[in-house]
Formats: structure tokens, sequence, C-alpha cells
């Protein structure tokens, strides 16, 4: 019987969204969310796997936009609000609801999931839910990833040396800030790779990373155990080729376990349905419909009435599902066993909010996972290093460019409605460059401002802004956030230009866009092009 | 959205609406044909988002779900009007979308290649496409290097193009180049970029190794989504005479 491994790496990011010039943004709500459904139903899950003895391990990126918005106590104290009031509106509910017992016990599930996340929030993490991420890594179950400061998508910016290095070294200050960690393995966002940029990988001592599966597939050398095993890269990293087969029953909305119809339907939100003048207080600006959390139906079917979610079902399904994904595998580590000759690994990334936030009962599948792999011994979880560490690298090959993206490349980012940004973004970071070269050794205000202008740089650069006007989302604010940034970045070039730099001015967008604070301008200073 | 809410929008709502969405109404629609009317549409739409998107990245996208449609947004602006038009400094970048197309965009001292035609006494100014044999040690590669290469006429109000790349597994530059009967004169170009080859199921299943294919079956490479051949045009093209021929 061939013995196999899993390798689960999740990513959680969100860009840097922080308005508090407004009492209540809209856009915050991303992160309010993810604290709500994502992480700290993960905390739990993994919270009970360790007391019950149940052994785990996952590979976690978190990116550092998300880093910093989780350690920042503006936003702390506003999540508390956010839940607080969805326990208000909660409590409305059971009042309007009163006598229909299928309510109740969805309520009581929204109640007991707000209230016990509002207590260990507060009380068990402080308002620091990444106290949690550090215990479980100190402990070993969760091997940490580093990833780009601001989620670049770098093969758009593999021209730019600079604008690499820049986002891999604030990556890295802010994860050593925060974890006190240098991380082995990089998670490039939106798996985009390009070759040559394992190098500034490398240069900061990270040992492998993640591609997309073509990544590895169509390698002139065509890799003899695919993308069951790494790949040396010629510099020494390890590419490890991500296993859509196997992913794809999580992804995959149509064919995948999340599509079931007894899970939690996505989109049926009292926000949108209930009456505005009922619902209004609970909407950000009060007037317009979004999301609350409160969502009553089950995914039920494409047509007719949906049917109230059954919170017991769906547990029963979610074991189901986390055991059928283990026999699947089962299979073809069957299959496998006469054609390697070392244990294959199926390494498995996804977005960290997939589960909880779009697949309400995504914690429980992957508490359910783990669970039903501790009771039989074919396939067994492991971490990326451990891997390496025990078996090496059979197979070398240089990697070709790929991303996990729609039709596999960088289409979704650089489109006909997103290639005008990069002319400008590519030209903020060459005046970035001229900066560093024209101040070398600035202190005080001018320092200030230049570490300000590196922030915009970088904020500008998010793979996010993009992808959401391609996705068709909030495509205004999308466009509204590389404006600003890159308006911002070229104040303080012409300030710096004409020698007058207004401190008031600069003081109140330090104020307001604060991420990163220990950053050092001279990141930007100009890279050989060797890489 | 469903008729459900639509239903529950005030006539000069579902008017706005009707607006954000490109729809000309007539004043005296009556109610429920216009509801038919943005339904088809946002139906339209959401099957076109779909198509542009495969699972992964329809699952990322919910993560910046608020609404279904927020219909008291501001109607989009022209951001990109807001930026400069030209940076006055001749340059030329070629960004890889794909093996198949590249996006290149460009910028000229004094910010229009008119004024340089004129002044550089030139006939037409031309976007060479070239194909080169192996990437170039240092900064400058050598003619020699260059296999193949195609010219796309440009117009003086154009400042960038999706370029189709005919052939892959090589490598590719673009150089804005100026002409007349005398001479050309390159006024920049862009780095050498390798373009990867794309294989498809059959041929990644087509190894004399048969234990190597039995293994790739496993991969479920059915499932494998890439790009292969016809891709979606972008906006703006440029194409070679064999990339014309074959479209």
């Amino acid at each position: 019987m061939q013995k196999g491994y899993l390798i689960l790496a999740l990513h959680a990011h969100l860009p840097y969204v922080r308005h508090l010039e407004y009492e209540d943004f809209f856009e915050e709500h991303w992160l309010f969310e993810a604290i709500a459904e994502t992480y700290m139903p993960l905390l739990r899950v993994f919270n009970r796997l360790e007391q019950d003895g149940i052994p785990w391990k996952i590979a976690l990126s978190i990116s550092p936009t998300l880093i910093t918005m989780l350690e920042d106590g503006e936003l702390q104290r506003r999540y508390i609000r956010y839940t607080e009031r969805l326990l208000d509106l909660i409590g409305k509910e059971e009042e309007r609801t009163k006598g229909n017992p299928e309510y109740k016990t969805i309520l009581a599930m929204y109640r007991d999931l707000h209230e016990a996340n509002l207590k260990e929030f507060t009380t068990l993490y402080d308002q620091h839910i990444l106290k949690g991420i550090e215990y479980y890594s100190k402990k070993g179950y969760i091997e940490l990833l580093l990833t780009s400061a601001t989620h670049a998508y770098l093969p758009l910016y593999s021209s730019y040396p600079e604008a690499v290095h820049a986002q891999l070294i604030t990556a890295l200050e802010t994860m050593q800030g925060v974890f006190g960690k240098t991380p082995k393995g990089f998670w490039l966002p939106e798996m985009g790779y390009y070759p040559g940029v394992e190098s500034f990988l490398k240069d900061i001592g990270i040992k492998y990373f993640f591609t997309a599966t073509h990544g590895i597939l169509f390698m002139k050398n065509r890799p003899k155990y695919g993308i069951f095993a790494p790949v040396e890269c010629p510099n020494g990293l390890l590419a490890f080729g991500r296993d859509m087969a196997a992913s794809h029953s999580v992804w995959s909305a149509n064919e995948g376990y999340p599509g079931d119809f007894v899970y939690r339907d996505f989109y049926r939100d009292i926000g949108l349905d209930l009456p505005l003048d009922y619902i209004g207080s609970y909407l950000p600006d009060g007037h317009s419909r979004c999301f609350t959390g409160l969502k009553y139906y089950a995914i039920t079917g494409k047509e007719g009435e949906k049917q109230l979610y059954n919170p017991i079902s769906a547990s029963k399904k979610v074991i189901e599902h986390a055991e059928n994904f283990i026999y699947t595998r089962s299979k073809v580590l069957n299959k496998l066993d006469t054609l390697m000759e070392i244990p294959p690994v199926f390494v498995c990334p996804f977005d960290a909010e997939l589960f909880g936030h779009w697949w309400f009962e995504g914690p429980q599948w992957i508490e359910a996972l783990f669970r039903t792999l501790s009771q039989q011994d074919q396939l067994e979880s492991i971490h990326p290093s451990q891997y390496i560490k025990e078996y090496g690298a059979v197979q070398k090959g240089q990697p070709v460019f790929s991303s996990w993206g729609n039709q596999g490349y960088s289409e979704v980012w650089l489109d006909g409605g997103t290639d005008w940004l990069y002319r400008h973004t590519h030209k903020a970071i060459e005046r970035m460059v001229d900066l560093t070269e024209r101040y070398p050794d600035e202190k005080g205000l001018k320092a200030r401002a230049l570490n300000q202008a590196a922030r915009e740089v970088l904020l500008s650069q998010a793979s996010d802004w993009p992808f959401i006007i391609h996705a068709g989302t909030t495509v205004s604010y999308a466009k509204r956030r590389v404006l600003e940034h890159l308006q911002n970045f070229t104040r303080i070039y012409d300030a710096l230009c004409s020698g007058v730099v207004s401190t008031e001015w600069l003081t109140k967008l330090e104020k307001k866009n604060v991420v990163f604070p220990k950053i050092d301008y001279r990141i930007f200073r100009r890279q050989k092009r060797s890489h | 959205m469903n008729r459900e809410r639509l239903e529950a929008l005030t006539d000069e709502a579902l008017r706005k609406l009707a607006a954000l969405e490109g729809l000309d109404v007539p004043d005296d629609v009556e109610r429920i044909l216009l509801i038919d009317a943005i339904l088809e549409v946002l139906e339209e739409k959401q099957e076109e988002q779909e198509l542009h998107n495969n699972n992964l990245m329809q699952v990322s996208q919910k993560k910046y779900d608020l609404t279904l449609l927020d219909i008291e947004s501001i109607p989009e602006e022209n951001i990109e009007t807001m930026l400069p038009v030209s940076y006055h400094e001749t340059k030329i970048q070629f960004l890889l979308r794909d093996p198949y197309w590249a996006y290149v965009y460009w910028d000229v001292k004094g910010g229009s290649l008119s004024a340089l035609k004129r002044e550089l006494e030139a006939e037409k100014v031309v976007l060479r496409v070239l194909r080169h044999r192996s990437m170039p040690k240092g900064a400058q590669y050598s003619s020699s290097d260059v296999v193949d290469s195609f010219d796309i006429d440009l117009g003086c109000k154009d400042y960038s193009w999706y370029v189709n790349l005919p052939v892959q597994d090589t490598y590719y530059s673009v150089a804005i180049v100026f002409t007349s009967k005398q001479h050309e004169i390159i006024v920049s170009q862009s780095d050498v970029q390798y373009v990867p080859p794309v294989y498809s199921f059959e041929e990644l299943l087509n190894s004399s190794d048969m234990q190597q294919n039995s293994l790739y079956l496993l991969m479920e490479l059915e499932k494998l989504d890439v790009l292969y051949t016809k891709p979606t045009m972008p906006d703006r093209l440029g194409l070679s005479d064999e990339a014309l021929q074959s479209l």
C-alpha cells in the first residue's frame, strides 16, 4: 500500500482597506466578514483538533496587508462594533421570527457563532487574533508562508526588480515584526510565477514556493513525477505544483462539495431580502442594501423556492465530503504505488476565505478532514519543509510563466479594462528608484515623505484592484484606490522635487495610509538587472 | 438580483438601474417589461462573468462581494483620464499576457508620435515585433539573433497595442521604429522575453515512457484550465499576416 502526503496550504489575504474618515465603511466589511466567518472559526477548529490530540498540519500564508489590518487597534474596535450590531440584529430577528422552530435553530447557530467570536476576540486573544496563529505555529501545527507586501501580481512587474525586491523585503519585515520568524516558503500571489522570481526569493532565505499545475507540467524537461513531487529550480529552490484534481472538488461551485444543496446559500441574505425600514439601520450607510451575514436558506437547487438551512444536515454532509476527499486521494495513491519511488504529495492550495465566508461549512470540512485522516494511515498531512527534508527533490527543471487565474496566465490582471494602470504604476516605481538615488540618506521630514511615497507605490500595486475591475464588483472603489495612491505618490514626488513638503498634508496621509509603519524607502534602491 | 427584488424597487430606482446597465428605456415603458429587460441584461452579464473567470476566480471574488448589485453606486468615473497621457520620455514596455498575446505600451518625448515623426522626417511609425533565437546575454541583442519580425503600422494617437505572438517556446521583443525610404530609426526597444510553450492534454500524455503516461493520467489533465488556441481577443489588436490568416 502506497503511503502519501497531503499539503493543505491556505492563503489569507485582503487588500489594505481602512477608512477612519467614515463612521462605517462598506469595504471594511470585507475584513469583518472574513474575521467572523473564516479566521475565528478556523482558530476554533485548530483548538478542537489540538484538544482532541488529532494530528494536523497546515501551511498558512497571511498577507502583510491583512497582518497590518488585524493588528490595527481602530479596525479591531470596528470589528467589535460590527459584531455587537450583528448580535443586536440577531435579537431583533429572534423576535420577528418567534414561534418558528426552524428559524430558531438557525438564529441560535448565528448567535453562538458571533457570541463566541466576540468573547474569544476580546478575551482569549485580547483583540490580536494573530496570537492564535503564532501559538499554533510555535506548536508545530502551522508552517507560516510569506507572500508579497501588497499582493502585487509579480509577473507584471518582472521588468522592475526594485518593485519585486521592495515587495519581498517589506513583507519579510512585517512577518518578522509580528511572528519573529523568517518563513521558508513563499505564496506567489495568484500563483503568478515568472522565470527568475526565484532569485529574489532565494535572496531573502526562501526555500520553496507553489506554482500552478502547468507551471511545472509545461517545463521543457517534463517532470517524471509531474506535480506529485516538487521540482528543483536551477538556483536550488523547490517548486510545488498545485494538484488541480484534488483541489477541484473543493473549488468548484458546480461540481465540488461547496455546491451541495444542503449547504448554506451565500447569496440570500436578509440585508437584501427584508424591507429597508426594518433593516436599514444595520446597513453601512442606512440605505444601500448589502450582506449582513444572516442567511437563512440552503442552496436547495437552481430552480424553485429555497429551503431553510438545516445546520445538522449540513454537518452530516461535511463528514461525507471529507471522507470522499480522502477516498479519492487514496484511490490515486493506490494507482501510484508502482509508478513512484518516493511517497507522492498532493498539494492543495486554497484562499483561506473560501472556508467559512463563501463555503460556510468549510472550516467544519477542514476539521472533518483531519479527524478522518487520523483514522487511517495511508494519507498524512505534512508541511512542505518537512517533505523536502525527508525526500528532497528528485526532479529538476525550470518552471514556466503561469498563474492560477482564468486560462492560466495574466488575463485576469491585464485586460482591456485594466491595462491602463500599469503605465502609471511602472512610472511610479521608476520615480521611486530615482528618489532613492537623489536622497540616499535622508532623515526627518524628507525621510517621512520618502517612506510614505514608498507605501503609496506598494499600495498601488495590489493585485486586488485589477482583479476587482476585471470581476466587475466594486469597480469604482478599485479604480479610485489606484488613482489615490498614484496621485499621493506624485504629490510627494513633486513636493520633493520642488523642495517644499507640506507637513500638515503629509501627517494626514501618514495617519490615513498607515500600513507598514517601519518601512524604509531605501528598499527601492536600484537593483542589478541580472535576475 | 432576482425578480422579487426588482419588483420591490420604485420606478425611479428601476430606471436608474436600467440606465446604469446601459438600457435605453422609453418613458412610457411598462414596469413589467422594464423588469424583464433588466433581468435579461443582468443574466447576460452574469454569464459573461462566468465565461471570463474559472471556478477559482469566481470563488476568490466572493470575498469582495458584499451585495449583488449596488444600485446606489456612483456611475463609474473615467479614472483613466485623470492620469497623465504621457510622461514625456521615450520608452516601450512589453508585458506578456499569455503565450499568445502581449500588451505593449509606449511613450515618447514630447508626448506625441506625430511630432517625433515630423522631427525625424519619417513617413510612418511602426511597432516592430521581433522573434529571437535566444535570450541576449547583455542589455543589447545582435541583429543576427533575430529570426523573424513583423511590423504593425501605428497611428499617431496610438499609445498601446495587444500583439499576437504567432510562435511559442521562443523569445520576443518589440520596438518603436520610424521609417522612411532612406532610413529607419529605432527610438525605443523593449527587453527580450521568453514566451513559454503550451502543451495539449494529448501531448502531455504522449511520452515514450508509458509509466510516465500512466502517472500523468492520474493528474486529470482534462481539468487543466489553460489557454490552448484561439484565445479571446483583447480590445486592440496587432496581428502578423500569419496570425490574421489563422483567425
